[in-house]
């Protein structure tokens, strides 16, 4: 089965890298998630940001890979943040405690300034 | 007529599946036998906000013979859960069952004495649910029931992925290694898959350590730490005892 999402990379600065993530984070993701996140990390990034704005759908199996991710990111010395929530992921980063190690940012400006 | 596309964005929602927040869990109305202690006024807690390594266990189990899909092995999970639980390892769920923001009551009896806790159902859909650990359970995470279609044999899994909740459980699990919850959940994956006809067939078992280090600043934790308390709990009991004794006589009187 294919992933269904997308991940643009854009460079704000010269250490932050934000990943546009567009369609679903589910299991299927986990590949092109970590794409991304290698891309990054060769980039330079010591920041990453995920912009959820684009984000249709995020399942139980989507929330771990966030957990997995801030883990080996929190590992390497680097920061993983995120942005563009709509109030029903917002709630969930808090029902979660995802909130807690990942911090959520209103804008991706606030975030780049964060890192 | 609903406009097609609204209504499979509507159906691709995952509003419907995930728990409401709430500051406190409010404990279920529990069947006399059982224990009903440490959840009610507990935050729930998840794999960030724990202290000790983080871990991923991964359990499965292929259904093989059985035709069965994952969704009917889910279905089946969530209302017959207590049922694959070991004898020793007793769960309670509420009367609303396995569904987004229920709380399933835990009384088990481990090494270290018995303990009183529970979960919180953080999150379910057709194929999985999620369990998410209350302030003071021995971890603090998540742990997700799940079957899918692997290779044409559908597949059920346990996975963990939590940190111990303070530094007495780490230190447990340290010591102890984790070959109680490890015994478990191949328990649990076994009895499913008796369930459904299959027998002899091993569970597959993967551990992953994700992060080695600890939280300290989460040491806290160990405030809530049910095991201490449902000990202190049943040391109690006679105190407990006497008061009723005692006020039952000054009604007398």
């Amino acid at each position: 089965m294919d992933a269904k999402v997308t991940i643009d990379i854009r460079r704000p600065t010269a250490e932050a890298t934000t990943l546009a993530i567009h369609g679903e984070l589910t299991r299927l993701a986990e590949k092109p998630l970590d794409a991304a996140v290698a891309e990054a990390v060769a980039g330079g990034a010591q920041g990453i940001i995920l912009d959820f704005s684009g984000l249709t759908y995020m399942n139980n199996k989507g929330a771990g890979l966030l957990v997995r991710l801030e883990a080996r990111l929190r590992g390497q010395g680097r920061r993983l943040v995120v942005t563009g929530l709509n109030d029903h992921y917002r709630r969930v980063f808090r029902t979660t405690g995802l909130d807690e190690g990942i911090r959520v940012y209103t804008t991706e400006a606030q975030a780049v300034e964060a890192l | 007529m609903p406009d097609a596309s609204a209504e499979r964005s509507q159906s691709k929602s995952s509003h419907p599946y995930w728990a409401q927040r709430v500051d406190e869990l409010k404990a279920p109305d529990a069947p006399p036998e059982a224990l009903n202690l440490n959840v009610a006024g507990r935050r729930a807690m998840g794999p960030l906000q724990g202290f000790g390594q983080l871990w991923q266990k991964t359990f499965r189990i292929p259904l093989t013979v059985a035709s069965v899909t994952p969704a009917e092995v889910v279905a089946e999970w969530k209302a017959e859960l207590p049922r694959f639980k070991p004898a020793e390892n007793r769960f309670y769920p509420s009367p609303g069952g396995i569904a987004p923001g229920e709380v399933v009551l835990i009384n088990a009896w481990t090494p270290g004495g018995p303990i009183a806790t529970g979960v919180v159902v953080l999150y379910a859909d057709e194929e999985s649910f999620t369990l998410m650990t209350p302030e003071g359970h021995p971890e603090a995470g998540w742990v997700t029931m799940s079957a899918y279609t692997e290779e044409g044999v559908t597949v059920a899994q346990v996975q963990g992925l939590a940190r111990a909740s303070d530094p007495i459980y780490e230190l447990a699990f340290r010591v102890m290694g984790s070959r109680l919850q490890d015994y478990i959940w191949e328990h649990v994956l076994t009895e499913l898959a008796a369930h459904f006809g299959v027998k002899g067939q091993p569970v597959e078992v993967d551990r992953q350590l994700l992060d080695p280090h600890v939280q300290w600043r989460r040491a806290g934790n160990v405030w809530h730490n049910a095991q201490i308390r449902t000990i202190l709990y049943h040391l109690a009991a006679p105190a407990r005892w006497l008061g009723r004794a005692l006020g039952r006589d000054s009604r007398r009187l």
